[in-house]
């Protein structure tokens, strides 16, 4: 009888990880056909400041369901982003992008549910070295799940290198990209 | 020569700019002069810090009460930049300087400050910290706010004193809980609504700066203070974070710096002040090492973590790797790491080496204290009691809860951190028994070094930091967010407070505090007010040593053999502090060492 019992836990066991596997499965590939679309809208998208020779421009796009802030450390190891808008280095972040439902967003007026949601770190005179590209996931936005996907540009010299991926909320992905001019 | 402040209508940020890309030239390697106001009255108090070499140097010197200084024990044959520094006026920075007479002679001409913003702008993080602790009525909500706010980094600098959107604040908070400073829900959510009008101008500055034209406003500090002499050491980067600092047998000076898994020697009695450092072992660890989840700095090289230091008997250093879950012995001699893996817990903490050569450690996020004896190889794992029967389960299942947390959502975001028991500072007391604090449980207790066998004792103030004994047995402890340090007598069970004489009152976290071996002076890091805080026994009496360097965060506080009180600038992030890169400091509360014998100038220093 017991191994009986045991025979059935075990399948039921088995079933739910076969279950939860393919759910898993078809997530990521939810988030990986979302990471493309938004990498492609960055391939479209135009620097919101007019591109300087040399400058160097960091674009990373995200969807409507999940606040996510972009980091971009310079080679002097000083990183720019929503609580820190500048760095001695001359890079300088746009704006926050940040969730559109609630009254605050709306008071700050920074709440933005219209995609392409992109938040943009720009250097005019990039000094050169190595460059650190990180994502973090505060706050899930009205539909947020504990994924989400993003896509991040590099452009240099009429050079451009997109790369997608996604983060997990409340997990902050220190190094998506590392890059050198 | 003299050097006037000939245009006062020059913007400010500009004039910084030209006169740091401008150095005094002049060979000297001592000076001395006046400093002096537009409207010729001396200016007692002021700070003159010469900076050279690369990595950069800067020495501290206080003006007299004719404005007069002396700086000497300087390399010589170099560049000089200088400062002078008085709150209430304008900094003066050497670009209006040429070159000094031939005997050293340099005075300076200081402008008063005619804009209150400016002048509040130059007052410690404390000052503007204490207009947030003064809309808080709830004690409860008050400690937690100073315990929990500070952890890391001064609250009130020129970095944390701005008024964010709503959104914004939260995700600070969320940040600030997943690097381990959580507040509770109810609480989380006053923040936005507290700080931002805590440190609105329009009310804030004329707080600050009420009367800040009369000369009762920023007194100079005393004539005992303005003897020092301050030796500030460049050390690391932008990406640093050098956590803790200790001096060795030999007088060289070793910090870790956490964020970049390096431990870094400096010898002070190099002209130079040499400086060297050595990268510690991470083997095939990922950044963040085993290190709970949730958020790294974002320049962060950390896979170890190397947190606090201790010098063993043989003069090899001891490292505890927070992250990396080790402890790493630093050979001086050969110049190389042993790692020792450790058998359990999360996070090795501080640490004390006791008269049998065993490490102690606090281990702080699993709660623990660790015992190594190198000499038979002996790890011990005692576990420390809860507050109580359910935080004991939710310690045990912790790293079940840390793994789980990689892949589903636990809760806890947005500035609502778990609050663990958290054993913080340890010492050894002259018997044998070790003492540690839990900092977020208000407790002390003792280990019987042979038994394991634990006894707790609640202290009657809040944050319990990291503490030190006295040469007459008597434990030392700052409070960190009860604004005092107490003395606790270990026979009795008595504890007896002395309150911080930081102004504003109740608005400083004393983060650690020392024991000079020769004075049983007890010296306290004045971690949120730029300063050094002496208490003298015999006398109880306090001396407040301001340090020069603005967000000047100390977490930790150790003697060289000749009178050297040291400490280290351990902002994190480093670029809240003033040139953005940390710095090993020494304080010569007499100005005695390393000073040549010079003839006497400036005879009333």
């Amino acid at each position: 009888m017991r191994e009986v019992a045991a025979f059935l836990l075990g399948c039921v066991l088995v079933q739910g990880c076969t279950d939860q596997d393919a759910l898993m499965v078809e997530q990521q590939q939810k988030l990986d056909q979302q990471g493309q679309r938004l990498s492609s809208i960055l391939g479209n998208a135009t620097p919101t400041v007019s591109t300087t020779d040399g400058s160097l421009t960091i674009q990373m796009s995200f969807g409507s369901e999940a606040d996510l802030d972009l980091y971009v450390t310079d080679p002097h190891m000083e990183t720019v982003y929503f609580a820190k808008s500048s760095t001695r280095s001359g890079g300088r972040i746009s704006k926050d992008i940040q969730c559109a439902s609630g009254s605050d967003s709306a008071q700050s007026g920074r709440g933005d549910q219209h995609e392409p949601r992109i938040e943009e770190v720009r250097f005019d005179a990039p000094i050169p070295g190595r460059y650190r590209i990180g994502i973090d996931y505060p706050l899930k936005c009205a539909g947020g799940e504990q994924r989400a996907a993003f896509a991040v540009s590099v452009m240099h010299n009429g050079e451009q290198i997109r790369k997608s991926g996604s983060v997990t909320f409340e997990n902050f992905d220190v190094v998506v990209m590392e890059f050198e001019i | 020569m003299r050097a006037e402040y000939q245009n006062p209508r020059f913007p400010m940020s500009i004039f910084l700019f030209v006169s740091l890309c401008l150095p005094v030239l002049a060979s000297a390697d001592q000076f001395f002069g006046q400093v002096m106001s537009d409207s010729k009255t001396p200016i007692v108090g002021a700070m003159v810090t010469f900076r050279f070499g690369d990595p950069f140097q800067e020495k501290t010197v206080f003006t007299s009460e004719e404005g007069r200084y002396q700086i000497a024990g300087l390399p010589g044959s170099t560049d000089y930049t200088v400062r002078v520094r008085r709150i209430g006026w304008h900094d003066l920075v050497t670009d209006e300087v040429a070159v000094a007479q031939e005997n050293g002679a340099l005075d300076f001409t200081l402008l008063r400050h005619t804009d209150p913003a400016m002048v509040a702008a130059q007052l410690p993080a404390n000052h503007w910290y204490g207009l947030v602790l003064d809309r808080v009525s709830s004690e409860y909500e008050r400690e937690q706010l100073v315990r929990q706010c500070t952890y890391c980094h001064q609250q009130g600098n020129e970095a944390t004193r701005v008024q964010r959107p709503v959104e914004e604040w939260h995700k600070v908070l969320s940040l600030m809980a997943r690097m381990g400073g959580g507040l509770d829900a109810e609480f989380s959510a006053k923040i936005p609504e507290l700080f931002n009008s805590a440190y609105d101008p329009k009310t804030a500055v004329p707080k600050l700066t009420k009367g800040f034209d009369q000369p009762g406003f920023a007194p100079p500090p005393s004539e005992i203070v303005r003897r020092a002499v301050i030796d500030e050491y460049q050390l690391g980067g932008r990406a640093s974070m050098q956590h803790d600092m200790i001096v060795g047998h030999d007088g060289i000076v070793y910090s870790v710096d956490m964020a970049t898994d390096h431990l870094f020697r400096l010898d002070p009695s190099k002209p130079d002040g040499a400086r060297e450092s050595f990268a510690i072992p991470s083997g095939d660890l990922p950044l963040g090492g085993f290190g709970p989840g949730g958020a790294l700095p974002s320049n962060t090289s950390m896979r170890v973590g190397p947190h606090s230091l201790q010098v063993g008997a043989d003069g090899d250093i001891w490292i505890t790797l927070a992250v990396g879950n080790k402890l790493a012995r630093f050979d001086t001699v050969e110049e190389s790491f042993t790692i020792e893996d450790l058998p359990g817990g999360i996070y090795p903490h501080t640490l004390r080496i006791d008269s049998k050569n065993r490490v102690w450690y606090t281990i702080a996020v699993s709660n623990h204290v660790g015992m190594f004896d190198p000499a038979t190889g002996q790890h011990e794992v005692i576990r420390v009691p809860a507050r109580s029967f359910g935080e004991e389960v939710m310690l045990r299942m912790l790293p079940v809860f840390l793994w789980a947390g990689q892949y589903i959502d636990l809760g806890g975001g947005g500035g609502e951190g778990a609050s663990l028991p958290v054993p913080y500072g340890i010492d050894i007391a002259p018997d044998g028994g070790i003492w540690f604090s839990q900092l977020n449980a208000h407790r002390i207790g003792h280990i019987d070094p042979d038994s394991f066998e634990i006894t707790m004792i609640d202290t009657p103030f809040t944050a319990p930091r990291r503490m030190r004994f006295d040469s007459q047995g008597k434990l030392w402890i700052p409070g960190f967010s009860s604004n005092l340090i107490s003395k606790f007598d270990i026979e009795t069970r008595q504890f007896e407070h002395f309150e911080l004489p930081i102004e504003p009152l109740g608005t400083e976290t004393p983060y650690s505090l020392s024991i000079d071996p020769v004075t049983d002076d007890v010296w306290i890091c004045g971690t949120n007010s730029d300063s050094l805080i002496r208490f003298q026994q015999a006398s109880a009496e306090f001396t407040v040593y301001p340090l020069p360097t603005m967000v000047t965060y100390t977490r930790d506080i150790d003697f060289s053999a000749d009178g050297g009180v040291w400490t280290s600038n351990s902002n994190a992030p480093a670029w809240q502090i003033e040139t953005g890169i940390p710095r090993l400091i020494r304080l010569d509360v007499n100005g005695t060492i390393d000073l040549p014998l010079v003839d006497s100038v400036g005879s009333n220093l």
